[in-house]
């Protein structure tokens, strides 16, 4: 546990069990505002259940996570979640353009879709380069293009914080180029990414900080590649 | 005078029921809760029969008031099961359905024996009888009708939220656990409510056809929602129009027979068109 200090999330005590199995034991670790954090660590280890118990999916077994000091409850819509692309109907009747619209903050105000929501919808998909198939169906798009277009409902919420989970899972390098470059820019702006990823020769260009899961949390704190090589040894 | 009122009296309770089981049919298809309907109004038997034992009261206010109960009860024992048991959804539905729909046989078996007066009303239930919904005072069954039909065209960007990406719309509607159960309960009600037209045993296909013929149709929830209301209206003044010249044919089945051919109709179409065209 290399940083301590409060930060853009800060995770106290926590300790989570699932079907009987402890997966954290108490732990606390926080991440600075203004880095791209991934988490990694090998298949089972628990990724994407500390993603998920952060954001309050999972009830942990003690403990809590704090987003900018507060519970999540308060500063939800500063968060946008992009989750692994199986838990949605993919026969569910949308368009692209459609599904980005329901990101926009102001998506849920009066019956019919404003144009300013449209508005914002479009400016999203301009962002991920999906402007040109944004009537297309979602069953219809390939893999990538998909994951692109939740990375642009999640642009359209206007967080200050993205979490992702597994945004490069099946996708083509363009896409993975596409949405590398946008986290980029997004982390620029002065906002954060917090990413469950498991690619280690990509890692260092895509991120800058890394939490280290396995059976617990086993090292937060700057990504470089003596690090991966440290730690990755014992991992995989 | 008497008939034309009658009929006018049918007429607006086609609108207005026909709004509300498409509004219903619509979401239940897209949420692949049709089977879900089908065996709430199945379960709403007992509670239909039960209720009429007990009191011997032959208003439909009490007898569907205990069909809502048995069939809210058939839905929670359904996701009792579904969690408690290591069974397949089908299997839970399928459990669900048969407790229920035996219990309701059995009380129906007693009704019938012990000759309560005004049973007849308990036969009604299970073929439907838009006269005897329209005679009544019908005016509540308008009223509730048209305003879950409102409050369900008001919701339509919640329900696609809901159905489509369920974990997103835990991060968007932070209070989304009651929403579902609104949505679950306000089902129950549309299905208790078109039970005395279309009977228990075509509820269920009046429940899934409406919105499967709007689904095949459009690739846009909004346009199905209004397809299906459609599409139900129609079965519904249908059914009107063959209760009307055919006095002792139920109104269940020729309301629920529109839907079914308009289906087979459309999937036909479907197929003709996608060979024609090559599109699907």
């Amino acid at each position: 546990m290399k940083n301590n200090s409060k930060g853009i999330i800060t995770v106290e005590d926590l300790s989570v069990t699932l079907n009987g199995i402890t997966i954290f034991h108490p732990t606390a670790f926080s991440i600075p505002s203004g880095v791209r954090c991934a988490i990694m660590g090998p298949n089972g280890a628990g990724k994407t259940t500390l993603l998920k118990t952060m954001i309050g999916e999972i009830k942990p077994v003690s403990g809590r996570t704090l987003f900018w000091d507060m519970q999540i409850l308060k500063c939800y819509k500063d968060i946008a979640v992009v989750h692994q692309q199986k838990d949605v109907d993919w026969n569910f009747p949308i368009t692209a353009f459609d599904l980005v619209c329901m990101g926009v903050r102001e998506y849920f105000n009066g019956i019919f879709v404003s144009s300013y929501v449209r508005e914002k919808a479009r400016e999203a998909l301009r962002i991920v380069a999906m402007e040109e198939i944004s009537e297309k169906q979602i069953n219809e798009l390939s893999g990538g293009e998909k994951q692109r277009v939740f990375i642009a409902r999640a642009f359209a919420q206007e967080p200050k914080l993205l979490l992702l989970d597994e945004p490069f899972a099946g996708i083509d390098v363009f896409s993975e180029r596409i949405i590398a470059n946008y986290l980029k820019n997004f982390v620029d702006d002065g906002n954060a990414v917090v990413s469950v990823h498991h690619d280690l020769y990509t890692a260092c260009d895509y991120f800058d900080w890394v939490i280290i899961v396995n059976k617990g949390i086993r090292y937060v704190g700057p990504l470089s590649e003596a690090v991966i090589k440290e730690y990755f040894f014992h991992v995989y | 005078m008497f008939i034309e009122s009658v009929l006018l009296s049918l007429l607006c309770t086609s609108l207005f029921l026909g709004s509300m089981i498409g509004c219903v049919s619509a979401y239940c298809v897209v949420k692949k809760q049709g089977m879900l309907g089908d065996i709430m109004s199945h379960a709403s038997l007992p509670g239909i029969t039960f209720a009429f034992l007990f009191t011997k009261s032959s208003s439909p206010l009490l007898l569907l008031l205990g069909g809502s109960i048995s069939a809210l009860l058939s839905g929670i024992f359904f996701l009792f099961v579904k969690k408690i048991a290591p069974l397949p959804k089908n299997g839970a539905l399928a459990l669900s359905l048969s407790w229920f729909f035996n219990m309701g046989i059995i009380g129906g078996a007693i009704v019938q024996r012990l000759l309560i007066e005004g049973q007849g009303i308990v036969k009604h239930v299970f073929f439907g009888n838009f006269v005897i919904l329209a005679a009544e005072n019908t005016h509540w069954y308008m009223i509730l009708s048209f305003l879950l039909s409102i409050f369900f065209i008001v919701t339509i960007k919640y329900q696609k939220v809901m159905i489509f990406d369920e974990f997103f719309a835990r991060t968007r509607i932070p209070y989304l656990y009651y929403f579902e159960i609104i949505f679950l309960c306000l089902t129950v009600i549309a299905i208790i409510i078109g039970l005395q037209a279309v009977g228990i045993l075509l509820m269920g296909s009046l429940i899934i056809t409406p919105g499967t013929v709007a689904r095949m149709i459009t690739s846009s929830y909004e346009k199905m929602v209004f397809l299906s209301i459609i599409v139900s209206i129609f079965a519904f003044l249908i059914g009107v129009f063959g209760v009307y010249y055919f006095s002792n044919i139920p109104s269940g089945p020729i309301i629920a027979l529109f839907p079914i051919i308009l289906c087979i109709g459309t999937h036909i179409f479907g197929i003709l068109y996608s060979s024609i065209t090559g599109k699907s």
